[in-house]
C-alpha cells in the first residue's frame, strides 16, 4: 500500500499515512485531480496557503510496464485559474514508487518568506532550511545537491521562474542522466511549488526493492510482452520516434498548414526546413549528439534526444515538436541552435516553452522585438531570469503578454497559451483545447491519427476530441507515456496491466470508465471555480480569421459538440 | 505531366540519382495515381507512410493533376 506524504509548510511537519483505499489503483492523474477536487476550495487563490501542490507517480511506476514511469502534479492553476495537472518523464516516477511513496502533497504556506528542500528517502523524511540556494537556476541547482546528497538522487525542483511564482513556471524533474531536463511544464504548477516555498525534492531511493511487483506476477509480465510487442510494432515506433524524435513532425504539420507562424497568422513557415527533424538529425550526428535517448533506463521507444552545440558541449536534452513550433516557427526563427539556446534557458529557469513561445509570438506582433529576433528572446529570456519587469510580463504566459501590449490576437483558451497546433486545420486537437478542463493543451488528448486535418470522416471528429481525452486521463492516471498509446488494443493491454497489477479482472470498459470519471472529477472543479461552458470557445481573432494559405477555419459545428459531449458530467 | 514531390524523413533514401534536394520536379503519365510516383521512386508499397497533396491528406489511388505537390512522410501521430 503506498504512503501519501503531507508535508505542511506552516507547522514544517511532515507525516506519512496510507493511501485511502477508494484510491486503490488510482495514481497519476486520477490520484492529483481527485485530491485537489476532494482538498482545495475552488475559489482559493492559486498562491495562497489554501491550495495544494500534489505530486504523484503513475499506478503503474516501477513496475516492468512498459513506458509507465511519468509522474503527475496537480493543483489549482495560477494560470487558468482552473485546475491543473501536468505530468513527467524522467526517473522519479520509479524512486517515489520504490520508496512506497504514492503522493507528496505540500499544503499551507511558510510563515516567512524561506525557502526549503525536502529529502525523501526509505526511512527519512526531512525539511531543511536551502536558503542559500535561492536565485540557483534547475541546473547549477541539479549540480550542488547531487554533489552533497550522491549523484543517483532524483531531484524535483525549480528555477528562477518558480520563485518568482510566475505563472509559466514549470516543475522539473531529472533524466536518466540527471539532468533538470524533464519538466511538468503546463499550467504554472512552478509557481505553486515556489509558493510552498519549496525549492528542491531530493528523491533518494537507496536500500529500496529494485521492483515493484503485482498481485498477479504471471500475468502482468505476459501483458508486458504483449503490449512491449504491440508498441514496437507501431509505424511511428518503428520509422520516426527513436530517429527524428517528435521533431520528425515539423514538415507534416507544415504541409497540413497547422504549424503556428508568426503568431498563429499562417500554418505555414518558409523557415520550416532549418527547424525540421530531418536537420535536427544531421546536427545531432555531426557533432556527437545523441538521438533515440531514453528520458529513463530501459524505456522501448526513446524518443528523446541530446543537443550539442557547436564546439561539441552539451546544450539542451530534448529538442521537441512543440519548442520548435513555438520558439521556432511562431516566432519566426528559423536557427536550431539558437532555438536549443532557448530550451537550455527554459529548463535551467524553470520556464514553459510552450507558454513563452506563445507569449513572444504575442510579443513580437506587438512590435517589442521583430520576429526572427532570436538574439532578442534570449535577451527577454535572460530578463525572465532576472525577474525584471519586462521578464516578468513575458514569465507569466500569452495572456498576460497580451494585456500589458494592448493586443487583440492572444491565442490562449481559459488562459493557457495555445501549443504548436493551428486548431483552424488540426480539428480534434484544436476541439481537444478548446474543452479541456486543462484549457488549450496538446498532452489533455493528441494522439492519433490524420483524419482531422482533413475531417476524413465526417460527423466524428467531436467524437475523436471526446474519446482522446478520456484515453489521456487513463493512460495519465497509469503514468504512460501517450507514445505507448495504439489502436484499442492497447486499452485491452492497460486493463490486462492493471487487473494483474491489483489482482483483479478488469474489462477494457473500466479503465474508460476510469478515465472519464477523472475527466467529470476536473470539469466540475472548473465549473465551482467560476469556469463555465462560455470559456470552451477559441481565441475571438481564430473565428474571424481563416488560415492562409489555405484559408482554412474551424469546422466543427456546436451540435456535433454538444452531442458527443453530452454523456460527460459537467458538460 | 510533371508534378513537385517532397521527401521527408527516411523516405529521403529514395530521392532519384540525379537529385540532390529533396524536393524535386518528377515527370508523371497523364493521370497517374499518387502509387505511381511510389513505384517511379523505388518505395516499397507496403512501407508505411502518411501521404499529402495539395495540403490534403491523400492516398495511394488518388488521381494526380498537373503542377500537384506531392509530400510523403513517416508515419505521423503524436508529439
Amino acid at each position: 500500500m503506498r504512503k501519501i506524504l503531507r508535508v505542511d509548510m506552516n507547522s514544517l511537519k511532515c507525516t506519512l499515512a496510507d493511501i485511502l483505499n477508494e484510491y486503490n489503483g488510482i495514481g497519476g492523474r486520477g490520484l492529483t485531480s481527485m485530491l485537489i477536487a476532494s482538498e482545495v476550495n475552488t475559489t482559493c487563490h492559486p498562491l495562497g496557503k489554501n491550495n495544494k501542490l500534489v505530486i504523484a507517480p503513475g499506478t503503474l511506476a516501477g513496475t516492468k510496464s512498459p513506458c509507465s514511469q511519468r509522474t503527475s502534479v496537480g493543483a489549482k492553476s495560477p494560470l487558468t485559474y482552473g485546475i491543473k495537472e501536468a505530468n513527467s518523464g524522467g526517473i522519479i516516477g520509479k524512486k517515489l514508487a520504490r520508496i512506497g511513496i504514492g503522493a507528496i502533497v505540500l499544503e499551507n504556506k511558510p510563515k516567512r518568506e524561506h525557502l526549503y528542500i525536502l529529502h525523501v528517502a526509505k526511512n527519512k523524511i526531512q525539511l531543511e532550511e536551502a536558503n542559500h540556494l535561492k536565485g540557483y537556476g534547475n541546473y547549477d541547482l541539479n549540480a550542488t545537491l547531487k554533489g552533497e546528497y550522491g549523484k543517483h538522487v532524483g531531484i524535483i525542483s525549480i528555477g528562477n521562474a518558480g520563485e518568482m511564482l510566475m505563472s509559466a513556471a514549470t516543475v522539473a524533474m531529472t533524466d536518466k542522466d540527471g539532468i533538470p531536463a524533464r519538466h511538468a511544464a503546463r499550467g504554472g504548477l512552478g509557481a505553486v511549488m515556489g509558493s510552498k516555498g519549496i525549492k528542491a525534492i531530493i528523491i533518494d531511493d537507496t536500500g529500496t526493492p529494485k521492483q515493484i511487483f503485482p498481485a498477479n506476477r504471471e500475468s502482468f509480465n505476459e501483458a508486458v510482452k504483449g503490449f512491449s510487442t504491440d508498441i514496437l510494432k507501431r509505424p511511428r515506433v518503428k520509422y520516426r520516434l527513436p530517429i527524428y524524435g517528435t521533431a520528425g513532425l515539423i514538415p507534416f504539420a507544415n504541409e497540413v498548414n497547422s504549424l503556428p507562424t508568426r503568431n498563429f497568422s499562417t500554418g505555414q513557415f518558409e523557415g520550416m526546413e532549418q527547424i525540421s527533424g530531418d536537420t535536427l538529425v544531421r546536427i545531432i550526428d555531426a557533432r556527437g549528439g545523441k538521438r533515440g535517448h531514453a528520458c529513463y533506463p530501459g524505456c522501448i521507444i526513446r524518443c528523446s534526444n541530446v543537443i550539442m552545440d557547436k564546439e561539441g558541449n552539451h546544450l539542451t536534452s530534448s529538442l521537441e515538436y512543440e519548442t520548435l513550433g513555438m520558439l521556432g516557427s511562431n516566432c519566426g526563427i528559423d536557427d536550431i541552435d539558437i532555438i536549443a539556446t532557448l530550451d537550455h534557458f527554459c529548463d535551467d529557469y524553470g520556464i514553459d516553452t510552450i507558454e513563452f513561445g506563445g507569449a513572444m509570438g504575442v510579443a513580437m506582433e506587438a512590435g517589442v522585438l521583430s520576429f526572427g529576433d532570436g538574439a532578442g528572446v534570449l535577451g527577454i529570456l535572460h530578463e525572465i531570469g532576472k525577474g525584471s519587469p519586462l521578464g516578468r510580463i513575458l514569465g507569466n504566459g500569452v495572456e498576460i503578454t497580451g494585456k500589458v501590449f494592448g493586443m487583440s490576437r492572444v491565442p490562449v483558451i481559459k488562459g493557457q497559451g495555445l501549443p504548436a497546433w493551428d486548431p483552424r486545420t488540426a480539428l480534434a486537437t484544436g476541439l481537444t483545447f478548446i474543452t479541456s478542463p486543462q484549457g488549450a493543451d496538446h498532452t489533455a488528448g493528441r494522439l492519433q491519427g490524420v483524419m482531422e486535418f482533413d475531417h476524413l470522416v465526417p460527423g466524428t471528429i467531436a467524437n475523436l476530441s471526446r474519446d482522446m481525452q478520456i484515453r489521456a486521463c487513463a493512460y495519465d492516471t497509469l503514468g504512460l507515456c501517450h507514445f505507448a498509446d495504439g489502436t484499442d488494443k492497447s486499452i485491452e493491454w492497460l486493463s490486462k496491466l492493471l487487473g494483474a497489477f491489483l489482482g483483479d479482472e478488469l474489462t477494457t470498459d473500466a479503465i474508460l470508465i476510469m478515465g472519464k470519471k477523472i475527466f467529470e472529477t476536473e470539469k466540475n472543479f472548473n465549473l465551482a471555480a467560476g469556469i463555465s461552458k462560455v470559456e470552451d470557445r477559441l481565441p475571438e481573432f481564430m473565428l474571424k480569421e481563416s488560415l492562409p494559405p489555405t484559408n482554412s477555419s474551424f469546422t466543427v459545428s456546436d451540435g456535433e459538440i454538444e452531442k458527443a459531449f453530452s454523456s460527460i458530467k459537467g458538460f | 505531366m510533371r508534378i513537385y514531390v517532397k521527401l521527408f524523413g527516411i523516405f529521403r533514401r529514395y530521392l532519384p540519382s540525379n537529385t540532390e534536394k529533396p524536393s524535386f520536379w518528377l515527370e508523371v503519365k497523364n493521370k497517374a495515381k499518387i502509387e505511381d510516383v511510389f513505384v517511379l521512386l523505388g518505395i516499397p508499397s507496403d512501407h508505411p507512410s502518411v501521404i499529402v497533396c495539395d495540403h490534403r491528406i491523400a492516398g495511394k489511388k488518388d488521381v494526380l493533376k498537373k503542377g500537384a505537390v506531392v509530400a510523403i512522410f513517416p508515419p505521423v501521430d503524436g508529439g
